[in-house]
C-alpha cells in the first residue's frame, strides 16, 4: 500500500502547516480562545491521526489488499485530467459550446469510441446543445456565447 | 389539530401545479441518475442544484427532495438487474434481489421495491410529521453547548460508521474541518489560511467540492479501475408481473413494517442514515425468519425489508435538517445549501418563520412517494433502457455537466479549477482506500461547530463543570455512548456481509 503511506505523510505534513498557521493566528487562551484556536487543536489532531496510520497501519488494508488491481487504466485516466485542464484554459477565448465540442471529441477518442463521423456528430450534437439548452433557461455559461462568437468570427 | 391544520397548508402548496411539476422532474432525473452508474445521490443533487435557483424555495427543496428520493429507488434497479448497486443504500439488496432476477423473478423484486419504499416512505413521513415540530421545540431551548455536543457527537458518529478503516474516516473528518476553517474566523472576522486571496474569503464551497469529490472523482476512478462486463437481466416489464403473488406479498408485510420503522430511527440519528438502516434490517430480518437459508438466494423478504429501511431513513434524515438546522449526511447537506441560496436558514425557528416551506416540504414527500410509485413501475422499462448507454458516451457527458455545474453557482471560472482539483484529491485519496463522505460532512458542519464551540468557551469561561449544569447536553452524551456501542455492534455484523456481496 506505497500510495497510502504516500497520503498519510502528506497529511502529516499538511497537519503540521496548519498548526504552524494556527500558532501565527495567535490561540488565545480556553477562555477567551483567538481564531488560531481551533485550527490548532484540528492541526495536531491530523498529524496524530496520520502518524498513527503510518507507523500502526489500519486494520483493514489487510483484508482487501490483493483484491485491488495495482495497475489501472493510467492513460485514460491522464488523457481525461489533461482533457479537463484544456477545457478549463480555453473555455475563456472560444466560449463554452466550442471548448465544450472539443472536450467532448476528446473523451469519446479517449473512451474507445472510434469514427471520425460519429465522434463529431457527437460532439458537436451536444456540446452546441447544452450551451442553447442552459441559455433557454438561465444557467449561466462561461462567455463568449457562441452567438457572438459566429457575429464576430474568433 | 395543529399539526393537521399545518399539513393542510402544506399540502396546499404542495399541490400547486408548478410544484407537483418539479416534484416530478425531481423523482424523474433521480431515478435516471440512480440508475446511471457514475454518479450518486449528492453528485446528482450537486450537478442539478443551479437548476433551482430560480425556483420557488418550496418548488426548489421538493425538487431536490425529488431528486434523492429517485436516486434511492434507481439504485436498487441496478442491484436487482446488474448486481452493482447504484447507491449504497441498495448493496443489501442486491444479495437476493440479484438472486429474484437470476430466477426469472426481476419484475416481482422490482415490483416489491417500490412498493416497499413507498409504504416505508408513508410510514416514515407520518412518524416525521408527529415527531418534527416536538423535536423543533425541544430544539428552541438548545444554547451552544447543546450544538457543540451534537455536532461533535454526529461528526464523530459519521466517522464510526463507514465501511473500510475508522482511522482514515476520523482524518477525513478533520481534513473535512479544517477545509471548513479557512476563510473568515466566525467569532473574530480575522481572515485565517486566505493567502490573500478574494476567492477563499468565502472559504472552500461546500458544493463545489461535492462536485470534485462525488462527480468527477466518481468518473476518474471508474476510468482508472475499468468497467467490468455487465450481464443485464432484461425484466418483464408488463404490469401484471410485477405485482408479487399472494404467497409474496404476505411474506413481506411484517419485514416491510419492521424495516420501516427501524429505518426511521436509525435514520434520525447522525450517521445512521440509509445504509447502516438496510443492513441493520436485513440481519433482523433473517434473524426472525423461520427459513433463514433462503436469504441470499432470492427471498423476498431480503429485498423488502432493507428497501423499506432505506427509504424511512431517507425521510427520517430531513427530521435533524428541518429542526435543528444540522444536516447529518452529504445529501441534506446539500438540502441546506438549496435552502441557504433561497435564503431561508432551516433550524428551530423555520417552522414560525417559513412554516408553508417546512410543511410544504413534508408534504410534497407524501406527493413524492405516490409519485416514485406511479412513475416507477409503468416506467421501469425505460429506466432499464439507460442502463444501455454505454460508458464511453456517459461519462464525457457528466464530467462536462460538472464543468458547467461548477460555473454556474457563481459565474466564476475559479470554482471550475477548484472543482477539478478537488476531484484530483478525491481521486487520488480513493486510491489509497480512503472514504470521501466523512470529508464532505466536515467541510459542511465544521463552521457550525467551531462557533458554537467557541461560543460555549466563552459562555462558560474554559470551566468545563459547566456541562455538568446543562441536562439536555448531558442527555445527549448519553444518548450518544449507547448509539456509538450499538453501531460498533451492528458494523461487526455489516461486515459479515461484505463477504458474499463481493462475490
Amino acid at each position: 500500500m506505497q500510495i497510502a503511506r504516500t497520503v498519510s505523510i502528506a497529511f502529516f505534513l499538511a497537519g503540521a502547516a496548519l498548526s504552524w498557521g494556527a500558532w501565527q493566528l495567535g490561540l488565545g487562551s480556553a477562555r477567551v480562545p483567538e481564531p488560531g484556536l481551533y485550527p490548532m487543536i484540528l492541526g495536531l489532531s491530523i498529524m496524530a491521526i496520520s502518524a498513527i496510520l503510518l507507523f500502526v497501519g489500519d486494520e483493514t488494508s489487510s483484508e482487501e489488499s490483493p483484491a485491488s488491481k495495482p495497475q489501472g487504466h493510467r492513460l485514460e485516466t491522464v488523457v481525461t485530467l489533461l482533457a479537463l485542464v484544456l477545457f478549463i484554459l480555453i473555455v475563456r477565448f472560444v466560449g463554452f459550446a466550442v471548448s465544450s465540442v472539443i472536450l467532448l471529441a476528446i473523451l469519446f477518442w479517449n473512451g474507445g469510441i472510434r469514427g471520425a463521423y460519429r465522434i463529431v456528430f457527437l460532439s458537436i450534437t451536444i456540446g452546441v446543445a447544452a450551451e442553447i439548452g442552459c441559455r433557454l433557461i438561465g444557467i449561466p455559461v462561461p462567455e463568449p456565447s457562441l452567438l457572438s462568437l459566429l457575429r464576430d468570427g474568433l | 389539530m395543529d399539526v393537521l391544520s399545518n399539513l393542510g397548508l402544506g399540502f396546499e402548496v404542495a399541490l400547486q401545479p408548478t410544484t407537483l411539476l418539479f416534484a416530478f422532474i425531481g423523482v424523474f432525473i433521480g431515478t435516471a441518475v440512480g440508475v446511471l452508474p457514475g454518479l450518486g445521490a449528492p453528485g446528482a443533487i450537486a450537478l442539478l442544484l443551479p437548476l433551482t435557483y430560480g425556483l420557488d424555495p418550496v418548488v426548489a427543496v421538493v425538487m431536490v427532495a425529488g431528486i434523492y428520493y429517485g436516486t434511492m429507488y434507481g439504485g436498487s434497479t441496478t442491484s436487482i438487474l446488474v448486481n452493482i448497486p447504484g447507491e449504497s443504500a441498495s448493496v443489501v439488496t442486491a444479495l437476493d434481489g440479484y438472486a429474484m432476477a437470476r430466477k426469472g423473478r426481476a419484475g416481482v423484486a422490482l415490483g416489491m421495491c417500490a412498493i416497499a419504499s413507498f409504504i416505508a416512505g408513508t410510514i416514515g413521513i407520518v412518524l416525521m410529521t408527529v415527531l418534527a415540530p416536538l423535536l423543533g421545540r425541544i430544539a428552541l431551548s438548545f444554547g451552544p453547548l447543546e450544538y457543540t455536543v451534537l455536532l461533535g457527537i454526529g461528526l464523530l458518529c459519521a466517522s464510526f460508521l463507514v465501511s473500510g478503516s475508522q482511522w482514515k474516516a476520523l482524518l477525513m473528518l478533520l481534513v473535512g474541518l479544517a477545509l471548513g476553517s479557512v476563510g473568515i474566523d466566525p467569532i473574530t472576522g480575522d481572515q485565517r489560511f486566505t493567502f490573500g486571496s478574494v476567492y477563499l474569503l468565502d472559504g472552500v464551497k461546500f458544493v463545489v467540492v461535492v462536485m470534485g469529490i462525488f462527480g468527477i472523482t466518481e468518473v476518474l476512478s471508474t476510468i482508472y479501475e475499468g468497467t467490468a462486463e455487465r450481464r443485464l437481466f432484461q425484466p418483464s416489464t408488463r404490469f401484471s408481473d410485477l405485482l408479487p403473488n399472494r404467497d409474496e406479498a404476505r411474506r413481506s408485510a411484517l419485514p416491510i413494517a419492521r424495516g420501516s420503522l427501524l429505518g426511521f430511527f436509525l435514520g434520525l440519528l447522525p450517521g445512521g442514515g440509509a445504509v447502516i438502516a438496510s443492513f441493520a434490517s436485513y440481519a433482523m430480518e433473517k434473524r426472525l425468519s423461520n427459513r433463514p437459508d433462503q436469504f441470499g438466494k432470492g427471498a423476498i423478504e431480503g429485498v423488502a425489508a432493507p428497501e423499506a429501511a432505506n427509504n424511512s431513513a431517507a425521510s427520517a434524515a430531513f427530521v435533524p435538517l428541518l429542526t435543528l438546522g444540522i444536516p447529518f449526511n452529504a445529501v441534506t447537506a446539500l438540502i441546506l445549501a438549496a435552502l441557504m441560496i433561497q435564503g431561508i436558514r432551516p433550524g428551530p425557528m423555520l417552522m414560525s418563520s417559513n412554516p408553508e416551506v417546512f410543511w410544504g416540504v413534508i408534504a410534497s414527500m407524501y406527493i413524492g412517494n405516490l409519485m416514485l410509485l406511479v412513475l416507477n413501475l409503468p416506467l421501469v422499462g425505460l429506466f432499464v433502457q439507460l442502463l444501455r448507454v454505454p460508458y464511453p458516451v456517459l461519462f464525457p457527458v457528466i464530467l462536462l455537466i460538472t464543468m458547467l455545474g461548477s460555473y454556474s453557482i457563481d459565474n466564476n471560472l475559479m470554482d471550475v479549477i477548484c472543482a477539478l482539483a478537488f476531484g484530483v484529491f478525491g481521486f487520488v485519496l480513493r486510491l489509497a482506500r480512503f472514504e470521501l463522505a466523512p470529508l464532505a460532512l466536515g467541510l459542511v458542519l465544521g463552521p457550525m461547530f467551531e462557533a458554537s464551540f467557541r461560543q460555549t468557551l466563552i459562555v462558560s469561561r474554559g470551566d468545563f463543570a459547566f456541562v455538568l449544569s446543562r441536562p439536555i447536553a448531558l442527555g445527549i452524551f448519553a444518548v450518544a455512548t449507547l448509539w456509538i456501542v450499538v453501531s460498533v455492534v451492528l458494523r461487526r455484523r455489516e461486515r459479515g456481509f461484505s463477504t458474499p456481496a463481493s462475490e
